[in-house]
Formats: structure tokens, sequence, C-alpha cells
């Protein structure tokens, strides 16, 4: 008896849960074939382009010098054309007038230019007599110095060095000497203000003269030294 | 026993209702019987004298059978209802229908809008599934410098549906493109080839999404491929159906990753001779730079030269390299590296940069990054540095949803403007406290000097106020113009001695790519509905039929003190969002 109630028990506890199960089926399909909408949509494309900031640097008649060029690393060329060399000798009271173009040729405007000179090195004129306690020109009362903003025809706009005003420049002693002083690093460059705009240029002349009563000392001698110009957004 | 009883109470109706509801089984009531331990039904026994009290036992015996026998006429009558209603029973019967039932679902579909653009919506997109990837793009801005207003659009997303949405989400696109060229039922498939160029970059590995319709079927990526490609070349298997040219193609394995990185620290002044990497995306070549670079801030990095040619894995393998001493240490899973001579590194993100290509204009200038030699795209840099802001202006309640955070302007985005005078200015009415403008597109905050410019004139002015994009005026301290600023013409920005600009320039994280990483389509952003400037209020729904909300998107090329950006001159970085509700 009691073995039998047992089967008959299990017997209905089994179809009960069968019950339970389709029953269960039934409730969970029926809510699962609810429609959850949805709708998506991409803006596709977006996009942002950055400009360049590139220039050229044209020394007199020499050929343009890129930033990008031949020899530059990441717009940055240390390569460009000697201004003055030693072929062309220098004497008291004449001056040396070379001409610097810089030429913005990226998209973008330069908001800043700025110039300076590293190093002045002393040195001695290639085949030149050896002249007993030769004076550096790099030092005050050596190399005269000064830089000229002009027109595209040459014609003085600003004096930037060693007085900034408009116009014209004039000379004044020891001032390779007090340039280099001031202005030898980048965070230390004259400040030559805005420009030049994309596709435009800006003209220079760099003035250098020993003076009239240059000393005797200074026969013979070199002064080297690089101008760098640095554009920037 | 009582919890058997009860419980079959109370699921049987929910039992018999299936079971009525589905059809029975069984062949016989006999049968049913049966299998429910009922005995057969005997003859009434004869009158017999008052049985014995019964033990407590046999009246619980007695309570189940009742029960049982309750159960199977629930059963019988279920059972009745089935196949009396199949039956050709011969009696009277009557009927009546209920004709044409009508149940009508509901839409819910988006619009998307760009400025007062034509809308883009869902209902006709090419994919048929209510997905339109192809909406227009928010941004196409051309020659930005760092440190100078970027760009901002408007986007207004609606819901011309019936059905209100209870979530709307924003995310970045997954890595995506379209098929150009039919996949055939049951051909073999080895190369999906896209129309318009992959939208993002795919690493080895990947799984690759193609849907139409209902249909979708997922390949897996055996070669790295960069944004813009147009194919992507897959382990061989069938089409499971027809997709059509048009079908959608999705990384469903994209923007998890800003790109491999260091797999075991490298020690300061050991020699390196392989590089322990965390994956590949792709093939590296011998010869390829490879370059170590450490966190922020104050990221150190160093390259190396590639001697082996290791091919793209999702697991961890090394790259040979040309000996060199570590000049840091270069921890692990901090250090990224990269290779910037391929796409072996890239990030499977969807934003990507290409260098800008075109015709010199003016002839000899050097205006596209096609024309330079340093700056490599590989490991997309201007996606890793572009700052990316998304601030919704609903009804004028603002909220920065995406982007640097103001700290000082409840709701708002830190975001510079540029925009014009919308009146032009006197110089003999005295002094002005208020600037005239158009629309801001980006925000203002007290303090920051506004700067009017018309051709060499300037003049500078201070923010008196806090202002929202889509301000038309901005306050100022009083001053009087100096010149008779004319409308249209004058910009006025905030782009100088802005104390939110050097927040701005300093930041390296609301960048696209960590936007594509950090809210891809696993971690969307829900866009709970703005209250008031800086607050959100749960609602039933975050846009409901007919309403929409409007969001401006900017980007803004930074310019960290004392760094150049040359290394993203001449670069284009593309990236995609997304817009998605549910009901």
């Amino acid at each position: 008896m009691g073995k039998r109630r047992a089967t008959s028990t299990w017997r209905l506890k089994k179809a009960l849960a069968s019950l339970i199960v389709i029953g269960g089926l039934s409730f969970v399909t029926v809510s699962g074939t609810y429609a959850v909408l949805n709708s998506t949509e991409s803006n596709f494309g977006s996009k942002v382009a950055t400009g360049t900031l590139t220039f050229t640097n044209k020394a007199n008649a020499l050929t343009a010098c890129a930033s990008y060029g031949a020899g530059s690393t990441v717009n940055a060329n240390p390569s460009c054309n000697a201004l003055v060399d030693t072929s062309t000798l220098q004497y008291p009271s004449v001056a040396a007038l070379p001409t610097v173009k810089i030429a913005n040729d990226g998209s973008v405007d330069a908001a800043d230019l700025k110039m300076y000179m590293a190093t002045c090195t002393w040195g001695t004129t290639p085949g030149a007599p050896v002249v007993t306690g030769a004076t550096n020109p790099c030092l005050a009362s050596g190399l005269q110095f000064y830089l000229q903003e002009t027109d595209s025809g040459g014609t003085p706009t600003t004096c930037w060095f060693p007085v900034h005003a408009a116009g014209a420049c004039t000379w004044f002693a020891s001032s390779l000497f007090v340039y280099q002083a001031n202005h030898h690093t980048a965070a230390g460059a004259i400040d030559l203000g805005v420009g030049p705009a994309a596709g435009q240029a800006r003209y220079f002349v760099i003035g250098l003269k020993l003076d009239a009563a240059a000393a005797n000392t200074l026969q013979g001698q070199s002064a080297t030294f690089p101008l760098t110009w640095h554009i920037s957004t | 026993m009582r919890i058997v009883k009860k419980l079959l109470i109370g699921i049987t109706p929910i039992g018999a209702a299936a079971y009525v509801a589905g059809g029975g089984t069984f062949g016989s009531f006999t049968a049913l019987h049966e299998w429910l331990g009922v005995p057969e039904k005997t003859p009434a026994p004869p009158v017999r004298e008052a049985a014995p009290a019964l033990s407590s036992r046999e009246r619980e015996r007695k309570a189940i059978l009742k029960a049982k026998k309750g159960l199977i006429v629930l059963l019988a009558v279920g059972a009745a209802a089935f196949f009396g209603g199949n039956s050709t029973l011969a009696s009277f019967s009557a009927e009546t229908s209920n004709r044409n039932a009508n149940v009508a679902s509901g839409t819910l579909t988006l619009s998307d809008q760009v400025e007062s653009n034509s809308a883009c919506l869902t209902t006709n997109a090419a994919t048929q599934n209510n997905f339109n990837a192809s909406c227009g793009a928010p941004l196409t801005i051309s020659n930005v410098a760092p440190g100078v207003f970027g760009g901002s659009a408007k986007l207004t997303i609606l819901n011309n549906g019936s059905v209100g949405a209870r979530f709307l989400y924003l995310y970045a696109s997954p890595v995506n493109g379209v098929l150009s060229t039919q996949l055939t039922v049951g051909n073999t498939v080895t190369t999906l080839a896209m129309s318009t160029g992959l939208e993002g970059n795919v690493s080895v590995g990947d799984s690759i999404s193609v849907s139409f319709g209902t249909h979708s079927q997922t390949f897996v990526a055996t070669a790295a491929a960069s944004g813009g490609a147009t194919s992507i070349t897959v382990t061989s298997q069938p089409a499971n159906y027809t997709y059509q040219a048009g079908s959608s193609v999705t990384d469903t394995s994209s923007d998890l990753s800003t790109g491999p990185v260091l797999a075991s620290t490298i020690t300061s002044g050991t020699a390196v001779t392989s590089i322990p990497i965390s994956y590949l995306s792709g093939n590296v070549t011998a010869g390829d730079l490879i370059t170590l670079t450490t966190a922020p801030p104050g990221s150190v990095s160093q390259t190396f030269v590639a001697t082996s040619s290791p091919s793209g894995t999702a697991s961890p393998t090394a790259i040979s390299v040309t000996s060199q001493n570590a000049t840091t240490t270069f921890p692990l899973t901090t250090t990224t590296v990269r290779d910037v001579s391929g796409n072996a590194t890239n990030a499977n993100i969807d934003c990507w940069d290409a260098k800008t290509t075109g015709t010199a204009v003016p002839p000899g200038t050097v205006t596209h990054g096609s024309d330079l030699n340093f700056d490599s795209t590989w490991g997309n840099p201007l996606c890793n540095t572009m700052l990316f802001y998304v601030q919704e202006t609903t009804n004028g309640k603002n909220y920065c949803w995406v982007g640097k955070a103001s700290l000082t302007q409840t709701g708002a985005c830190v975001f510079p403007f540029s925009t014009t005078l919308s009146s032009s200015l006197s110089t003999g009415g005295g002094t002005i406290s208020s600037l005239p403008v158009a629309a801001l597109n980006g925000n203002v905050v007290t303090g920051d000097t506004i700067t009017v410019t018309s051709g060499t004139n300037t003049q500078t002015f201070t923010a008196s106020g806090n202002q929202y994009i889509g301000d038309t005026a901005i306050a100022v301290n009083p001053l009087t113009p100096t010149f008779a600023f004319p409308s249209g013409t004058t910009t006025v920005t905030d782009l100088q001695q802005n104390t939110s600009l050097s927040l701005l320039n300093s930041d390296q994280t609301d960048t696209i790519a960590n936007f594509d990483t950090g809210k891809g389509p696993l971690g969307k952003l829900e866009l709970a509905p703005v209250s008031s400037n800086g607050n959100t209020l749960a609602s039933t729904y975050e846009l409901d039929a007919g309403a929409s909300r409007t969001f401006q998107v900017g980007v803004y090329f930074p310019a960290p003190n004392g760094t150049t950006q040359n290394q993203l001159q001449g670069l284009a970085s593309s990236f995609g969002l997304t817009w998605h509700i549910d009901q």
C-alpha cells in the first residue's frame, strides 16, 4: 500500500511539474514575443584636417631652402645657405648687406616670426697672415650688425635691431656682440611680429660692417654665426 | 501534501490554460487516469455500516484524491474544448465571429539633422533594418592649427515615430563600412569589398559582421585593414544569405583598445633586442621603426628598428629589434608600442588618420600632408590628440555629455568660440557693456578675454558673465569701442588669454580616440533628459514620439605649452557618431 501511494504521489508530482513547465513556457513565450523596437543612426565620416606650416629661406639670389627640405628633421632645416662667406672680404666702412626672403609656403598663417643667433665663432680669414694681438670680431668693438625689414622691392619698412623703429636702421658700435648676447636661444629670440601669412613672404636685409675706426687687430679675423628663423602658429 | 495541494490549485489554471491553448496529447481519458495514478472507476459498493473514523493519513490520502479528481475535471474540460472544436458531434450549435480584429504596431524611427541640412532618416536606410549608417558628417573642417578654433556643428535628433523611446543613447561608431560587392548565398567568401572605404581600422582576428534586414553573418579578419581600405580579408566561409551591395559591414571587435602595449617591463640601461607586445594588429616588416612611449605626463619615447617580421595576431608576441640600451624604464601595460612605419600596431578604433592630399594652391606651396615627410599616420596620432566634445543645448538647457566639463560654468563643456559681430560698434556712443554677436558656437566664462578684430583693428574686452552656446550677446566690462567695427565681417573670439584654454591645451584625455574606446557600443552613453543646466532627471521617455533634442559637437586642436605639434601637420582624422533609441 505504502509503495503504491508513493508511486501515485510521485506521478502526481511529475504531472504537476509538467504542467508548470508547459504553463511556464507559455508564460515566457508569450512575453518573449513582445517586439522591442529600436532605431539607430550614425553620422558617418566627420573629418577634421590640420593645415601645414612650412617656409622657405632664400638667401640673396641662391636657391630657396625649405624647412622640410634635405637635411631637415621634422620641419627644422639647419643647413640653409650662408648669407655671407669668406670669399668676399670685408673692409672698414664697407657694408655687406645680404638679403633673406622668408616665404610661408604652408596653408596656415604664421602668427609669429622670430630670429636668433645661437653662436658667434671667432676664426681666421683663410690665407690671411697671423696678426699679433688679434681681436675677436664677435665681441665688443668688433663687427656691427643690424636687422632691417623691407618690402619686396627692398625699400626699408621696419628696423628691428639695434633700434626697433619704422624706416631704415642705423649702425651702432658693438651691435653684433649685443645682438648675440641677447638673442642666442629660441626662448630669447627677437620677436618679429605676426606673419608671414600663408602664401606670403617677408623680406629682410642683414647689415654687417666693420666700423671705419676698426682696430688693425681685427685684420684677417673672421666671425662665423648662424641665423635661425622660426615661425609658429 | 498540503503544499502539494496548494501548488496544484495554484498552477492548475495556468497549466490548464496552457494545456487548452497548446492542445492535449492524451489519447483518451482512460490513459489520462492511468497516468495520474487514479484508479479506474468501479461500480458503487453496497451500503455498508458506517466506516470507522479515518486516521490522519487516510484523511490526507482522500484529500489528494479529491484534488486529483479536480485536476482531471479541468483537463477533461480542456480536452473537451479541444476535441469539441474539431468534432462533428450532431447537436444544436450556434456561433458568432468577431471579424477583422486589427492589431497595428507603432513605429520607432529616428531623424538626424546637421545644422539646417536635410534630415537623415532611419526609415529609408539602405540596409532595410531601421539603421541608417550613412547620415551626414556634422564636422568637415580643414586647415586647423593648434590653439586655433577648430569648429563645431549643431545636431538635432528627432523621434519621428509614433512610439516614445524610453532610452536614447550616444556612442562612438564601431569600425564600419558598406558592402560594394554582393555576397551570394552558398558561395565562399574570402574578401569583403567595400564602397567609400572603411571608417576605422581592422585588426587581425576581429569579428566582422555583414548585415541586411534581419540577416547577418560574422566573418573573421585574417589581415589588418587601415581606415580608407576598400576590402577586408576574412577567413573563408560560405555566405548564409545573399547580402546585396549596400549591406552594412561592422567590426564588432572594435573600439575596445587604444592599441597594443608592452607585455613585459624593459628596465633602463638594459640591452633591448626584443620588444614583447600584447598583440599585433597587422604585420611588421623588418626595418620598420618601433617606438616605445611611456604614459603621460612627461612621456619619454625611444625608437628601435625591427629586424623581424612577425605577423598580426591577437595573442602576445614579440618584435626582434636591433640592439639598443633602453634610455629609461618602460613599464608593462602603460607603455605604448607603435610601428610608425606601418599599420602593425594601429588600434582598431573608428577614428583613423590619413595625410591630406590635393593640388598645391598656389603652385609650389606645401599645403598638404602628402607633401611632407615628417607626418606619419601610423598609430593615428591626430585621433589621439584632437579633443572632442558634445554639449546638449535642448531648449536652452546645457549638459556636457562628452569632453572636458567646465568647473565654473554649470552644464558647459570647456570650449572656445569664434563668431562675428551681429551689429556694428560705434566709437561715438560711449561705453558698451554687451557685444552683439551671431549665435555662439562655444561657451564664454566670466573673465575671458574677448578679442574683436576687423582687418588690422583689434580691441579686447573682458567677459563679465558666463555665456552658453547659442547666446547672441556677450556681457563685457564697460568699454568704449576704439573703432567702428562693422557687423558681419568683424570676428569675435576668446582664443587669447583664456584661462579655460589652458585646461584644453594640456588635456590628453578628451580625445577622439578615447571617446572611441570609452564610449563605444559597449560603453554607450544613456542620455537622460536634461532638466536644467548640468542636471538630468529620469523620465519615462528619454525621447518621446515627436520630440527632439539638440546637441553641439566640436573639436579643438590643443597647443600644449612648450611642445610642437609638427608631426600632426597635414593629417585628417575621420570618425563617426551613433545615436540609438530603444522602445
